[in-house]
């Protein structure tokens, strides 16, 4: 199912910072933290974390409704969003260092002058040259660099421009049915919008499109002229499906679809995007808090912590040998429909302060075969060790 | 009528209504039960089940359109449902107390947390409000608050979701009740933080001696935190029981297929078995059995009238018609399908 070699997506170093406030109040929130990771063609993507972790802000920013902090973000290849504050940063750094070639250098010409008066003027003028010479070069090449890294942002404006072509490939599910629909507005005005926007008037094709798309999920033509406020909430997630489905898009990204509905109504929503993900073979990008859905549904999952992900693995490699702390704090939370099994549990907390990286800082590590984990060096020899053993 | 030794509160045939432009909505149609002291006593279903109503009608918090039609609520010699609301406030709080699912929104965001534990001590015990600080903060670092003495003077905004789920329990335990309703007191909270949760309500369960009724759609949870469990659907109660028999021996076809609808962790990748359907307008509450059209066992019977409980052992009791002798044999869909621990177990 799965194309190990086509990535749909691919996330480089993706940073989204919110501030707020000025001067000493600034308050700077960095919800995601420098995250790298592809998903491929026909694969279900999880991501789950804590509430506030940033897993939302990650689904939100590739389908382009923030603006990118730092970072790339490829879409079938193409750059679809990249933010610069790596550049500004970079370009400010060029800044002060021409400033303070040009203060050594001006103090050295000074210092030159001073003992001038002994020398004869003519070799005084020799070095002063120099001296100028050098920091002309010198400022040259740096203002090269600049003009490079600006030209760079110029792209990466042109890159952020919208391309609707493209971006109708991605749709986007949102996690509660009630608000995420207009009342104001009938089902087929909410499913054939994205239709409109892209510029079909042709109103045959629409109502066409429009009962296939009611079809696709489920549901009934007749259902088309009704106000979302006369579904149930399993209905009208799938009218928010059925919205995402109708420009026939490639990547799904499914913010909590479920966790908003009853239990009995999850597993036929569940059932429904696994149908749908076969016959289309869609990409999905599963964002949820509840991990036995998201064992059951996703062939890779990316757990996030504070705006990072702290490890990433196929599903069953994740639950049969978690590493990170974090990731097994969070797996010995998960209730289980089994009295005998939570009367044994063992509950794991995590407690980041007892991980101290000072001297040994942590990075993304394969440690596996496509099993990821954020570690320090120490860390990721205990882990080898962990998983020999077994 | 007097409660047997053990009882602690019984709620025998309660019907509950709401008057709504459309007509009577028939939230609750006749659940009883009995919690016994010292327990937990899960109620399971999906919403609209009726759960929340059973437990509002219980704190006689029902909304103004409620009518209770019928039934009774028997708690020491009181019936709960003829007590006039001018007497009920001696009893709501300060021997019955409530836990709320949002966390956020049953805190009054514009007053300090410790007004708020304090209140109910300074107007009800009548105690004075240095006596009721020291209260206070003793209930704080009792649900376990850290530097209570600092977090006293704080508004519910500064606390994270968890911390104001504690502040919420320690507001019910403030004046020492004898039973405690959670209301789906984790569902809003993070599987870490609601894990927690769990403990502490476990916990003060154990050392106060308190009878809980806790009201849930998690299943992992009701197997976290419950000793008996009664299964609602459409305002009924269908199976009730001790954990383990509903769990491992579940008879009703609604509970098989709460049970089938989630994933078990070692299955594999494939379809759920979901439910279809969705749950009755409770408008027009259909004829027999209220889960014959979402039930893949449905017989004729089903559709034309409703299944008394047959007992099952002496603690288990379901509603369906599959339990009559006559009725033909099913075999369980939840047999054999074991989830962790059993699981493991059959691997070594």
């Amino acid at each position: 199912m799965t194309n190990a070699n086509e990535k749909i997506l691919q996330l480089k170093n993706v940073r989204l910072y919110f501030s707020s406030g000025f001067g000493k109040r600034k308050v700077v929130v960095k919800a995601v933290h420098n995250i790298s990771f592809d998903v491929y063609k026909g694969e279900v993507f999880g991501l789950v974390g804590e509430s506030g972790c940033g897993k939302t802000t990650t689904g939100r920013a590739i389908i382009k409704l923030y603006n990118l902090t730092d970072g790339q973000i490829y879409f079938k290849g193409k750059l679809i969003s990249e933010g610069n504050r790596g550049k500004n940063l970079e370009i400010k750094r060029l800044r002060q260092e021409i400033k303070e070639k040009i203060k050594e250098t001006n103090s050295q010409i000074s210092e030159l002058k001073g003992e001038g008066v002994k020398s004869n003027e003519e070799k005084l003028a020799v070095e002063i040259g120099e001296a100028q010479q050098e920091l002309k070069s010198f400022i040259a090449e740096k203002k090269a660099q600049i003009s490079e890294l600006k030209k760079q942002k110029a792209l990466a404006k042109r890159a952020n421009v919208r391309d609707p072509e493209l971006m109708s490939k991605m749709q986007m599910i949102f996690q509660d049915p009630i608000d995420s629909l207009n009342p104001r507005m009938t089902v087929k005005e909410i499913i054939s919008e994205g239709l409109k926007i892209n510029g079909i008037r042709d109103k045959e094709f629409i109502d066409k499109e429009v009962n296939r798309a009611l079809e696709l999920v489920g549901l009934l033509p007749d259902h088309a002229n009704r106000y979302p406020h006369e579904f149930s909430g399993g209905q009208r997630q799938r009218i928010g499906i059925a919205r995402a489905l109708i420009v026939n898009p490639e990547l799904i990204i499914a913010d909590e679809p479920i966790s908003a509905l009853d239990v009995s109504i999850q597993a036929q929503i569940i059932n429904l995007l696994n149908d749908l993900r076969k016959k289309f073979g869609l990409t999905i990008l599963f964002i949820a808090h509840n991990l036995s859905v998201v064992k059951f549904f996703c062939d890779r999952i990316a757990v996030m912590y504070y705006g990072r992900i702290v490890e990433i693995a196929t599903s069953d490699e994740l639950f049969k040998h978690p590493l990170h702390p974090y990731t097994k704090a969070l797996l010995s939370a998960v209730p289980m429909p089994d009295p005998d099994y939570e009367k044994t549990r063992r509950r794991i907390t995590y407690n980041p302060s007892l991980r101290k990286f000072t001297v040994d800082k942590p990075k993304m590590v394969e440690i596996y075969p496509g099993h990821f984990v954020y570690a320090s060096e120490e860390e990721v020899k205990a882990y080898r060790k962990e998983l020999n053993l077994e | 009528m007097k409660l047997p030794e053990d009882v602690v509160l019984r709620v025998d045939n309660l019907a509950v209504s709401f008057k709504t432009p459309d007509g009577l909505v028939k939230a609750v149609r006749g659940v009883s039960f009995d919690l016994k002291r010292g327990e937990t006593l899960c109620i399971v279903g999906e919403s609209g089940s009726g759960k929340s109503v059973t437990s509002r009608a219980i704190m006689g918090i029902l909304a103004g359109n409620a009518i209770i039609e019928g039934g009774h609520i028997y708690y020491k010699d009181l019936d709960l449902v003829d007590v006039k609301e001018k007497d009920f406030h001696k009893i709501r709080g300060s021997q019955i107390g409530m836990i709320f699912q949002d966390p956020l929104s049953s805190l009054n965001p514009i007053m300090k947390i410790g007004r708020q534990i304090t209140e109910a001590l300074i107007l009800k015990n009548k105690m004075s409000r240095d006596e009721a600080k020291a209260r206070a903060l003793e209930l704080m670092s009792e649900v376990g608050i850290p530097e209570p003495e600092k977090r006293f003077y704080q508004y519910p905004f500064h606390f994270s979701g968890g911390m104001r789920q504690r502040i919420v329990i320690a507001i019910a335990l403030a004046m020492n009740p004898e039973i405690l309703i959670c209301d789906e007191p984790t569902t809003a909270l993070d599987v870490t933080i609601q894990a927690q949760i769990l403990d502490l309500i476990k916990e003060l369960k154990e050392k106060r001696g308190l009878s809980i009724i806790f009201i849930t759609h998690d299943l992992g949870v009701v197997a976290n935190m419950a000793d008996r469990i009664a299964v609602m659907y459409a305002g009924k109660i269908v199976e009730y029981g001790k954990s383990e028999e509903i769990f491992y021996d579940c008879r009703h076809p609604y509970t098989w297929a709460l049970l089938e609808s989630m994933p078990a962790l070692e299955q594999s990748k494939g379809q759920l078995n979901a439910i279809p359907g969705t749950p009755p307008n409770m408008l027009f509450p259909p004829k027999g059995d209220a889960f014959a059209p979402r039930n893949r066992y449905a017989m004729k019977i089903d559709f034309e009238e409703e299944p008394p409980f047959f007992q099952v052992s002496e603690t288990h009791y379901a509603a369906t018609w599959l339990l009559h002798p006559d009725a033909p044999k099913v075999e369980s869909p939840i047999k054999g399908r074991y989830f962790l621990s059993k699981g493991a177990k059959s691997n070594d």
